[in-house]
């Protein structure tokens, strides 16, 4: 069998890609969070990198991009809001972001509409409203969808994010409400150890069950979880995406110093995507060379990805050593 | 004759020793159920303000979770809200020891 030497340039590519992503050996699960602007082609990159990981590894593409992009991709129609077996080792996920929020909020409301009497009474009522329109809602939405994939038996799970702002700040809630946790649990188990000494004085009781407290820290759990995957450098890794245009480089360089300061982690991979070599990119070009963390640019194709098979020929694309071959020409 | 005096005697003293603990155990208990109390209020506060707007550092989405778990206390808030309770006033009675 003749072995051609695109076929085989493109299986060295793969490799270097796993070995970048830290996937050339086995492990524990690994999340592979793709992050970047709106339309620098974050969807693509994390179909082409789930299709690199599929090629070892049990592989989940999860967008949870409310673009949805990736339904156009693969076809998933009305296959959103589920796992979905898509080819070999790849399976994918779309979220549907309006749907689970709506379901999110009834849920709660179902769980407080015993209280509602009392609920009058304090002027509390419009709880029931409120609920469906709550700060962090959406974002308690994203932590579950990607805590639901980590639970499940996938080797490698991409994650397709929604634009830079939204994801960082959910990538760091888990920590933001450890710590209100952390102040409640100390709080409520004051009122608990005071109840227990009235139940003891008056009536020798030996324990007093408090489910807030249970709940307390349960959600700790939770959380904590969360909070430590999303820190571990051996469980998330982070992949960043720009276009050589400012703003979107702009926002990869804040991402950078975000994850840095926040999460104390590194970013595994810089893609640049849609490098032309138009003399106006080269200034963000020579910048991003210039960045110390592993590199990959995907040059312009002649037609826009809109398939899987558009996105897998991307392969072609690759480049890894750009910048060691062009920055004396940038 | 003598031994049944010092008999009723002793049962005084015991008696008097068990009216005073007693005092004191319903007196702690009910300072104990104040601050009991105030920090139950306060608890409640923290965590149902963020959805009417009140502002209490705590993540409404913590508030949500927990609701469901609070529909003791909510009604007790309730009751007291019925009642119209004086706390503060109740508090310095207590300290002035009224």
């Amino acid at each position: 069998m003749e072995i051609s030497s695109q076929h085989f340039q493109v299986s060295d590519v793969r490799g270097r890609i796993l070995d970048v992503l830290g996937l050339g050996s086995p492990g524990g699960q690994r999340i592979l969070a793709v992050i970047g602007k709106g339309g620098v082609g974050k969807t693509t990159t994390s179909i082409l990198l789930s299709l690199v990981a599929s090629t070892r590894f049990k592989t989940l593409i999860m967008s949870i991009d409310p673009a949805m992009h990736l339904v156009e991709y693969l076809g998933l129609g009305d296959a959103i809001g589920r796992f979905v077996h898509v080819k070999g080792n790849l399976w994918a996920y779309q979220l549907d972001l309006d749907r689970s929020v709506r379901d999110l909020a009834e849920n709660y409301t179902m769980h407080v509409r015993d209280l509602l009497p009392s609920l009058k009474v304090l002027n509390l009522d419009d709880v029931i409203d409120i609920m469906k329109s709550v700060p962090g809602l959406e974002e308690e939405v994203y932590l579950r969808t990607v805590r639901e994939a980590t639970m499940r038996d996938f080797e490698v799970v991409v994650v397709d994010t929604p634009p830079t702002g939204v994801t960082l700040r959910v990538l760091t809630l888990p920590r933001l409400y450890n710590l209100w946790l952390g102040k409640l649990i100390e709080l409520r188990e004051r009122i608990v150890a005071l109840r227990y000494m009235i139940a003891r004085t008056l009536y020798g009781e030996r324990e007093v069950r408090d489910r807030a407290l249970d709940k307390l820290y349960k959600l700790k759990d939770h959380y904590s979880t969360l909070e430590k995957i999303f820190t571990s450098p051996t469980h998330t890794s982070y992949i960043l995406v720009s276009n050589p245009e400012p703003l979107p480089y702009t926002e990869m360089a804040k991402a950078i110093d975000y994850i840095t300061r926040n999460l104390n982690q590194k970013p595994k991979l810089l893609v640049m995507n849609k490098v032309s070599l138009a003399p106006s990119s080269g200034d963000i070009m020579r910048v991003f060379c210039s960045l110390q963390f592993p590199k990959m640019v995907i040059r312009e194709a002649p037609k826009p990805p809109s398939t899987l098979s558009d996105v897998e020929s991307l392969l072609d694309y690759v480049d890894l050593d750009f910048c060691e071959k062009s920055l004396s020409h940038l | 004759m003598a031994g049944g005096a010092l008999r009723r005697l002793l049962d005084n003293i015991v008696s008097f020793i068990r009216a005073q603990v007693e005092g004191f155990r319903e007196s702690s208990v009910s300072a104990i159920k104040l601050e009991h109390n105030e920090l139950e209020a306060a608890f409640l506060n923290m965590i149902l303000g963020p959805l009417v707007g009140v502002v209490t550092g705590v993540p409404p989405i913590i508030s949500l979770e927990l609701l469901a778990e609070l529909g003791d206390e909510v009604r007790y808030l309730e009751s007291r809200a019925f009642r119209g309770e004086d706390v503060i006033g109740d508090l310095f009675s207590t300290l002035s020891s009224e």
